[in-house]
């Protein structure tokens, strides 16, 4: 499938990369830096083809764990990245950088409902933004309902966090100690990684029905 | 030896093997964390939400819960240039930029009603499930885990839970 370029597209698309990203920086510095991250993960998202919601599609129908396999990749870089950064912090007296939230019975139901979202929506909260991109108009529709949903969920989050178990943020090596903490992460996205491997040796493990309807659509 | 044409071909039309885009989102992700603030979506677009619900007349502000869990300044930034959505709308033009360089561009029209109803849904669930758990596969999962917070560790799990519902939901009403 060698498909020419589209040069006028391509063009315009540059040329306001260029200008917006002129326009930020004389407005802030910082966001014409993130302007340049944010058209970097974009690139990569649509060259790589690194789907999110396929983490666990995949392995069960196709019995293919090159997606599980790269998030975790994408897992155990980031968090040893993030834990030196951590470390460095704290040596020199600084606030514990790291995203850190409140986590319960809200966490379990918003995993639960983001799961069946991004399956029915059929793309991730960055799919979303992905496709779009890509030119799915239908994609625009999925995006005003994460719109509505997500000010729906900050609306209604103190009913959850009232009524059912949630506690305060916490930084796993609070407990369990810096190395302790770092090890016990590491081994079990490494044990996550190898079992990929284990896994992917059974494919007797999955569905025949699955397998047809899936190529289907 | 590579020359310098392949490469180039590669760079704008190559299939880039999965982990090589994981390693890369890892780094971008790092830098993120130590310039910035750890990598997020869906903070961004509950954020523009509360503008158009402030427009209509509504008092997004009273919700002080979900306010002093995201240590919110959001209602006093700039709408359009803020890290965020600059962040998101950065994204959506890089993939446009891949798509256009490997051309591959073209405008995908919405196929059947049955698309819309469970995109809307779709869309709607995803947003509500994420800002219970305070982010996305993004913000949660990779932020939280990489941070080593136990909320990503159990969005994580609980979201492949979520997504095996979805597959069956899928299956049993909408297949024929």
């Amino acid at each position: 499938m060698k498909r020419s370029s589209q040069p006028l597209p391509t063009a315009l698309a540059i040329i306001f990369i260029i200008s917006y990203g002129i326009n930020l920086y004389v407005q802030q510095q910082l966001l014409s830096a993130l302007w340049l991250i944010g058209i970097s993960l974009g690139y990569i998202l649509y060259r790589s083809g690194i789907c999110f919601s396929a983490i666990c599609r995949d392995p069960f129908l196709f019995n293919d764990f090159s997606t599980a396999r790269a998030v975790l990749v994408l897992l155990i870089i980031s968090f040893a990245g993030t834990f030196m950064f951590q470390i460095y912090s704290n040596v020199n007296g600084m606030d514990i950088p790291g995203k850190f939230h409140s986590w319960g019975v809200h966490t379990a139901i918003g995993g639960i409902l983001f799961g069946i979202g991004m399956v029915l929506a059929g793309g991730c909260a960055a799919g979303t933004l992905q496709r779009i991109g890509e030119g799915f108009i239908l994609f625009l529709i999925v995006l005003s309902g994460l719109v509505l949903g997500s000010t729906l969920g900050a609306a209604h989050f103190s009913w959850w966090t009232t009524r059912f178990a949630s506690f305060k943020p916490l930084f796993l090596p609070e407990i369990f100690g810096w190395a302790a903490g770092g090890i016990l992460t590491l081994t079990i996205l490494g044990g996550l990684f190898y079992l990929t491997f284990v896994l992917e040796k059974y494919p007797s493990l999955q569905n025949k029905e699955d397998q047809t309807w899936a190529q289907k659509n | 030896m590579i020359g310098k044409k392949e490469f180039f071909y590669w760079l704008i039309k190559g299939n880039w093997p999965q982990w090589f885009g994981g390693i890369l989102l890892a780094f971008l992700n790092i830098i993120l964390t130590i310039f910035y603030k750890t990598w997020g979506i869906t903070g961004d677009t509950a954020d523009w939400g509360f503008r158009v619900w402030s427009f209509l007349g509504g008092h997004p502000e009273r919700w002080t819960a979900y306010f002093n869990e995201v240590g919110y300044k959001s209602l006093y930034k700039h709408p359009i240039y803020n890290g965020d959505t600059v962040l998101n709308f950065g994204l959506v033009i890089g993939v446009f930029l891949a798509v256009t360089l490997a051309g591959e561009f073209r405008i995908k029209k919405i196929k059947s009603a049955r698309q819309v109803i469970l995109g809307l849904i779709g869309g709607i669930l995803m947003g509500y499930g994420a800002r219970l758990a305070l982010g996305c596969n993004v913000g949660a999962m990779i932020g939280g885990i990489s941070s080593q917070s136990p909320h990503g560790w159990i969005f994580a799990v609980f979201m492949i839970f979520g997504s095996l519902a979805g597959s069956l939901i899928i299956k049993k009403f909408f297949i024929q």
